[in-house]
């Protein structure tokens, strides 16, 4: 029985090559775009994965219980992020979970820039001990110029993004200490006559915490990050020391007693560097005023930690372990996941993501519409045809296997078709290596170069599509074709 | 116990907002092994009667049985396969499949059967073709046929499956007197050999002096058994 009625459906094929073709283009089409669809979208995830969770943010990020919000990279202008207390206990415990593979501890601020020929300028900072940076993401950053520094070394390692951001806002070129200026490394246009070279910074921190400080940074390298420079670049990285002196949080230095002379001038002011330093900014070590030490005391300066986990551990999950391990020995932290972390940013990248998945399944709708329609039609005109098989002896199931098998046939030749276009499509386009040329395309391709990546589970996905679309559009022609009696067949006579 | 009883069947068709009466309270029975034929003027019900009593229509009120069984209260399964295993159906027109070649025609009851295989399937068509004189012919499609090499195959494949009945709507309308001959001479055959039953109807004086039985219908009414 399955024979004759494979032998019906592709002779009629055959016969209808019109309507055939006119169904299988439409099945090739949406099979291939739903390939490369997927393929786009996998390779977006499969980006924003690499790009963010293993060279900047980590899988999860612990922040305080103080910190309400978890957007905490991208912080509406500058907003500080709150600190973790009880450090040392909360990254035992981190470390401590079997899943976790790096632990980083991170503080994150924003710094003025002073310069004397220019109005103060706002620079984002991570402050982190490098070697454990490096461990953490050792191809998080390329370097430019200069030697990514070693973990006891102090000062900057200044992004090429925020190198040109301090370049078109105060004519400054950084450079590391003791380099030239590489020509090739400046913007279009620009000429080392015509730039101030600088190799170390002076910073000032900014804080809503703790009184800040005036800072001397030397600039160790000039570094770019492996994705997404446009956005991440706007952190620099500082070492943890300078960071907190910076920031004015000290651990170890003891308080001073204040002389009567400057109790008087600490009435009369508040310019404490005045007081205590005169104009000069300091260069670390530097002796904090009382009010610095007392708010310090018990604080530190990092309110992140990023967390990479091994691969066989989940987010969600190690999330709601270490949360229930914070909470049973009342530690004052939580962890979040990075794409909370991200907020908006990882939104625009979702939110990219669920346009390209609304755009496949519009051509999934499209496909099954008019497919649909014209197999309606097909079923309309072969009334005769179909009412006098029934007035033989076919039931109505050998009816919807008729139409099955028809739509089988076209599915596997055409779908088939275009998922192995698609594939090769999706190869070519890896090939291409596209590359990303502003911050809303880098977003959209999950990282510089545009990559889909077409995995197994991918074109099994495109198969099920295929294979629900056919079977959806397929359903109401069967209706109409079943609902055929062998009177229909006579009355057309 | 006949093996066809109609009892006081009618059959109402709506024709726009009127309502136009196509048989008016038909009795009859047909035996096994009868030979009838029904004669009528064109319109007066002899199509209806014969898609009744082949389960393809059905009745507005009556009774139709068939071995014994009613048919009116079937389910479209049971009168389907009705059809299939008992009945053999030779249109007015031909009506066949147009993309099978004139042997998978033949074939296509059994097939739906699905209890022969195939070489048996193969071979009883074959015989078939070869009876009704389209040897030559087995791998043609329908529409590189004649309308009586047409109406042969349809009539080989009514006759395939070995049915209890057989019901022709004017069978030997497109055929020529030669060719009308050698069928009726074939059915003639069957209902003697086999015990097939036939009834069909025609105009045709040439067929009717096959007939053992003659059934007259006039505005859907039996006027004569």
């Amino acid at each position: 029985m399955t024979g004759i009625v494979f032998r019906i459906a592709w002779k009629n094929l055959m016969r209808h090559r019109g309507k055939s073709l006119v169904i299988g283009s439409i099945l090739f089409t949406g099979t291939l775009i739903m390939t490369v669809g997927n393929a786009v979208i996998s390779g977006l995830d499969a980006g924003l994965a690499q790009n963010f969770r293993q060279r900047m943010t980590g899988d999860i990020v612990v922040v305080s219980t103080a910190q309400l919000k978890d957007n905490v990279f991208f912080t509406p202008m500058g907003e500080p992020v709150e600190s973790i207390d009880h450090l040392d206990e909360v990254v035992k415990i981190v470390t401590q979970h079997p899943g976790v593979r790096h632990a980083l501890p991170v503080a994150k601020g924003m710094v003025t820039v002073l310069n004397e020929d220019s109005e103060p300028y706002f620079q984002m900072l991570f402050g982190v001990n490098f070697d454990d940076y490096r461990a953490t993401f050792p191809d998080g950053m390329t370097i430019v110029e200069g030697q990514f520094p070693s973990g006891d070394a102090h000062g900057i390692v200044m992004s090429t993004q925020s190198r040109e951001e301090l370049h078109k806002f105060a004519n400054l070129w950084s450079v590391p200490v003791g380099s030239e200026i590489v020509t090739k490394n400046l913007p279009a246009g620009v000429t080392p006559d015509s730039i101030v070279r600088r190799d170390q910074m002076v910073y000032m921190g900014y804080s809503d915490r703790n009184t800040s400080l005036d800072i001397l940074a030397p600039v160790l390298a000039i570094g770019k990050y492996a994705a997404f420079n446009g956005l991440w670049g706007f952190f620099s990285l500082i070492d943890i020391d300078s960071y907190n002196q910076c920031m004015g949080y000290f651990e170890s230095e003891p308080a001073q007693d204040i002389d009567r002379h400057n109790q008087q001038l600490l009435a009369q002011t508040d310019n404490l560097d005045a007081v205590l330093f005169g104009d000069a900014p300091t260069t670390a070590p530097v002796t904090p005023s009382i009010e610095t030490v007392a708010t310090a005391a018990a604080t530190s300066g990092y309110n992140l930690i990023l967390v990479r986990l091994k691969p066989s551990h989940t987010i969600e999950s190690t999330i709601h372990q270490l949360d229930a391990k914070f909470k049973s020995k009342d530690l004052p932290a939580r962890a979040i996941s990075w794409k909370a972390a991200l907020g908006q940013v990882a939104q625009i990248a979702l939110l990219m993501r669920a346009v390209l998945f609304g755009f496949v399944m519009i051509v999934f709708i499209v496909a099954i519409i008019v497919i649909t329609n014209t197999l309606s039609l097909a079923a309309m005109e072969r009334i005769t045809e179909i009412g006098m098989m029934r007035a033989i002896g076919a039931r109505r199931s050998i009816i919807s296997k008729l139409f099955i098998t028809e739509t089988g046939i076209l599915s596997i030749v055409f779908g088939g078709a275009g998922i192995v276009t698609g594939t090769i499509l999706t190869l070519i386009l890896q090939l291409l290596h596209i590359k990303a040329d502003n911050n809303f395309v880098e977003l959209f391709f999950g990282g510089t170069t545009f990559n889909p990546v077409l995995s197994l589970s991918d074109i099994g996905l495109g198969i099920i599509q295929l294979v629900i679309v056919t079977i959806v559009a397929v359903i109401y022609p069967i209706l109409i074709a079943r609902k055929i009696s062998p009177m229909d067949a006579i009355s057309r006579e | 116990m006949p093996l066809i009883q109609l009892s006081n069947v009618t059959k109402e068709y709506a024709l726009g907002e009127t309502q136009v009466s196509a048989l008016r309270g038909v009795d009859f029975s047909v035996d096994q092994g009868d030979f009838l034929s029904i004669i009528g003027p064109s319109g007066s019900g002899k199509t209806t009667l014969l898609n009744i009593i082949g389960c393809i229509d059905t009745a507005s009120s009556g009774s139709v049985m068939i071995s014994g069984k009613e048919i009116t209260q079937m389910s479209d399964a049971e009168r389907t396969d009705l059809r299939l295993y008992k009945i053999g159906f030779i249109f007015q027109t031909f009506n066949l499949i147009a993309v099978l070649d004139v042997l998978e025609n033949i074939e296509f009851p059994l097939l739906l059967m699905n209890k022969y295989s195939k070489e048996e399937v193969r071979k009883r068509a074959q015989e078939l073709a070869d009876a009704v004189g389209l040897t030559q012919y087995t791998h043609h499609r329908p529409s590189e046929l004649s309308g009586g090499q047409r109406q042969r195959v349809a009539i080989a494949r009514a006759l395939v499956s070995n049915p209890d009945i057989v019901l022709a709507d004017e069978p030997t309308a497109n055929l020529d007197s030669q060719t009308g001959a050698t069928i009726l001479e074939l059915m003639k055959h069957l209902n003697t050999t086999q015990k097939t039953t036939f009834i069909f109807s025609t105009h045709d004086a040439e067929v009717l002096q096959y007939a053992r039985r003659i059934v007259k219908i006039k505005d859907g009414r039996i006027v004569e058994s």
